[in-house]
């Protein structure tokens, strides 16, 4: 054959294909080496002056409040982790109803576009949704759980904040950031899960439907239970979009120093890792020498990254462990 | 209702007397459930009103009873399995009938555990009405079909149905307030001028002496905000295509095993980045080009209008090279799949005739992966489009100019900048926030659907397998 008279740079040309794609496949491994390493490096600055057990506790106060520089992140992370539980209970049942809708219970033309629309509705960029805070606020939160217009003599019980004109007149909370979040990730979880369910071992369904079941104890005893790996990593990639999201809560929750009063308060502005890492880095320009505040920004971006791979691992194992157990 | 299914599906085939001695079909079966269908329908949609407004709540508390009754209708015909399961039901719908109303004897507040906040009775009674409704429709529903195995699987679509229905519902309403708050302010003009506040003093001689003269101009819109968002997209393509193909094309064809797992990987932590942590490397990115040669690409510059140099903040080609990493996964995951799917007799037959690998790749493999890539550069292109978090520590109005070496702007950027921005002129710019993100949602998903329905159109080749 003629390859074997071939010199081997010849041969090495030939084969430029693997080269070039090799080279450029490079690229994003490097950038996500330079993103983790630029983390890093950025934050050592202030684990190293103040110590992680400063930086973990729940003190937090920024040069702007008190002219101190304390920077603990855990009343952020909780925040983080609050307006994550919060769109997850709102997102998951609604996405589970519309990829119910598109594969288990079909009606017609109906289902076939729910995964149009929801291709449609996922081009929508968070700033829409931090545009309608102030609105969904105003419509639903404030009518539901203000005290608008309640006299004094009827007066909740000492430990609530008290602001002329009624309670909480304030229009950002962990709630309403957490109502726009769901319906911010909605359209990611419900395609995925659809493809979950309708992935779900065949054969075991079909066994169902044979032995004589209907098609609901079907569903829920056989169909969803196998199919609740690929549910678990759809709640991941949800929670994954909640936890990086920045404008949205920039909007809609506002800024907090502390941790909420009881711990689930989700009525009040909290703090939260992206817009506390936002206002310890808005004031400095690019030009800016190292500072406390710079570095503090950096750790923060770190832990939303640590969040990120902790979800990422926690849904693989979940994951492992459901298709273990369910799949045929 | 398993329970009830394994008696039904027996009791399809024989019906043994001793099992269930009620009719399951007949004139007033048919009536009663019907009529409960349209009350529970009347629950259901009561009680999503008053979830929205307070003063409806008249028709929730109304709507409760009116569940109790149909309970109550649906127990008298029920078989003997189920008729337990209804009458609780129906007891407890009586029981949040009650409380509901003797609410509406208190004071119009409930407190919650010492939260920050009061809640409003209206929300027990909506909730309910809801719940209760839909639970009313689908039993109902179950004894008009006449009670079969074939009416149980029927009879679940409302509890389907009625959340998936309220999700789209929401959305509309959302995209409609943007629509109603957004249209009006959209005009040609503004579209077509350009964001400009610029203050400079010229100095004029006037009968022999030098004076200075105050020049303004001030003028709100959208136009360069518009090309901004735009040279964004196309240079954010640009460079995410090429790095794209390539870990696609390596993903599928060459890479095996650590090789292989290491890509996968990072691409999918690069996709679930957060972009918060991509802002911070474009900060960290400036920070170390502003004092190498390359500042001036990078930092961006622009004369003002004394004809001073000055560094920009950062211009469009730092940004879209940090974006192109948000952009790169989405490319390299529908291009291994475009190439995953290219049929075995080309590839195989294309190599029998003695095709080096080049020319398969570039002969036949990208060819037919074409519309994948497409389909993903506009997706990614709208990705780009809304993107703030990664811009918002760098970008300004871009009244200077709109070209690769100025400062960064973005239609999505002014949405921003309107709210928590310092302007001299807030009271003009602010009204056009929602007309910035009328566009915006045009734009993106204008750029969405289109990249479907070619996903759609080309789904056509994979049938074929």
């Amino acid at each position: 054959m003629e390859s074997q008279g071939l010199s081997t740079a010849r041969r090495v040309l030939r084969s430029w294909p693997r080269f070039v794609s090799g080279a450029l496949a490079l690229i994003p491994v490097a950038a996500f080496a330079f993103i983790v390493g630029n983390l890093v490096t950025e934050s050592y600055f202030i684990v190293a002056e103040k110590g992680l057990g400063h930086l973990l506790s729940t003190e937090y106060s920024s040069v702007y409040d008190t002219g101190r520089y304390i920077f603990g992140m855990l009343p952020a992370l909780w925040g983080t982790v609050l307006s994550v539980l919060v769109a997850m209970a709102i997102a998951a049942p609604l996405a589970l109803a519309l990829a119910l809708l598109s594969s288990e219970f079909p009606l017609g033309f109906i289902s076939r576009s729910v995964r149009w629309v929801l291709g449609v509705l996922s081009g929508i960029p968070p700033i829409i949704y931090a545009l309608m805070a102030i609105v969904v606020a105003q419509v639903f939160v404030q009518p539901k759980f203000c005290a608008w217009g309640i006299p004094e003599t009827e007066l909740p019980p000492e430990g609530m904040t008290w602001y002329e004109g009624g309670i909480l007149p304030h229009d950002q909370s962990t709630l309403v950031a957490g109502m726009l979040l769901a319906f911010l990730v909605l359209p990611f979880m419900a395609p995925m899960m659809d493809d979950a369910i309708r992935g779900a071992s065949r054969e075991l369904k079909e066994a169902s439907l044979a032995l004589g079941a209907t098609r609901w104890h079907t569903m829920s005893n056989v169909v969803l239970p196998a199919a609740l790996s690929g549910l678990t990593g759809a709640l991941a990639l949800g929670a994954l979009k909640v936890i990086g999201d920045v404008i949205v809560i920039a909007f809609a929750v506002g800024y907090a120093s502390g941790l909420p009063s009881p711990l689930l308060d989700i009525f009040e502005p909290t703090a939260s890792l992206t817009s506390v890492g936002a206002g310890l880095l808005a004031a400095f320009s690019p030009r800016a020498s190292v500072g406390f505040s710079r570095s503090a920004g950096y750790f923060t971006g770190l832990l939303v990254f640590v969040l990120a791979i902790v979800i990422l691992l926690l849904a693989g194992y979940l994951q492992r462990r459901l298709k273990a157990r369910y799949s045929a | 209702m398993s329970r009830a299914s394994q008696t039904t599906t027996h009791s399809q085939f024989q019906r043994p007397s001793a099992v269930s001695q009620v009719r399951t079909s007949g004139r007033w079966i048919t009536y009663s459930s019907a009529v409960a269908f349209i009350l529970s329908t009347i629950a259901v949609a009561a009680g999503s009103v008053n979830l929205f407004f307070n003063e409806a709540e008249f028709l929730a508390l109304g709507s409760l009873p009116l569940v109790s009754f149909v309970f109550a209708v649906l127990a008298w015909r029920a078989d003997s399995s189920t008729r337990a399961g209804v009458l609780g039901l129906m007891l407890f719908s009586l029981l949040c009938a009650v409380v509901a109303i003797g609410l509406k004897a208190m004071p119009e507040y409930l407190f919650a555990w010492g939260l920050d906040a009061i809640a409003h009775r209206s929300l027990v009674s909506s909730v309910a009405a809801v719940g209760f409704g839909i639970a009313g429709m689908s039993l109902s529903l179950y004894q008009y079909m006449g009670a079969t195995a074939a009416a149980e699987d029927y009879s679940k679509y409302p509890i389907v149905v009625i959340p998936a229905l309220f999700a789209l519902g929401i959305y509309a309403l959302l995209i409609g307030y943007l629509l109603w708050q957004g249209l009006p302010g959209l005009s040609w003009e503004v579209i077509t001028t350009p964001y400009t506040w610029l203050a400079w003093e010229e100095m004029v001689y006037d009968k022999g002496w030098p004076i200075w003269v105050e020049h303004e101009i001030k003028q709100v819109g959208l136009l360069n905000h518009m090309r901004g968002t735009l040279l964004l997209m196309g240079l954010t393509s640009l460079f995410a295509i090429l790095p794209g193909i390539g870990a696609g094309v390596m993903l599928a064809e060459y890479a095996e095993g650590f090789m292989a797992s290491t890509l996968r990987h990072s691409i999918t932590i690069l996709r679930a980045m957060s972009v918060f942590i991509l802002g911070l490397t474009l900060v960290s990115v400036l920070n170390y080009a502003a004092g190498s040669p390359l500042a001036n690409v990078f930092m961006g510059f622009y004369y003002d209008t004394s004809g001073t140099f000055h560094h920009g903040h950062g211009s469009y080609v730092a940004a879209s090279l940090v974006l192109a990493l948000l952009v790169i996964p989405v490319i390299a995951r529908s291009t291994e799949e475009g190439c995953r799917s290219l049929p075995s007799e080309l590839r195989e037959g294309s190599l029998a005739l003695g095709a080096t690998e080049g020319h398969t790749l570039t002969r036949i493999i990208l060819p037919w992966t074409a519309p994948n890539i497409v389909t993903a550069v506009l997706l990614g292109c709208a990705e780009a489009a809304g993107s703030v978090a990664v811009i918002m520590f760098i970008a300004r109005v871009g009244q200077f100019g709109v070209h690769p070496l100025t400062d960064v702007t973005s239609l999505s950027f002014f949405i921003f900048d309107a709210r928590y921005g310092t302007h001299h002129i807030a009271d003009i710019v602010r009204p056009l926030q929602f007309s910035a993100g009328v566009l915006l949602l045009m734009l993106t998903m204008g750029l969405s659907a289109i990249a479907l329905a070619l996903r759609h159109h080309f789904a056509w080749r994979y049938r074929t397998r």
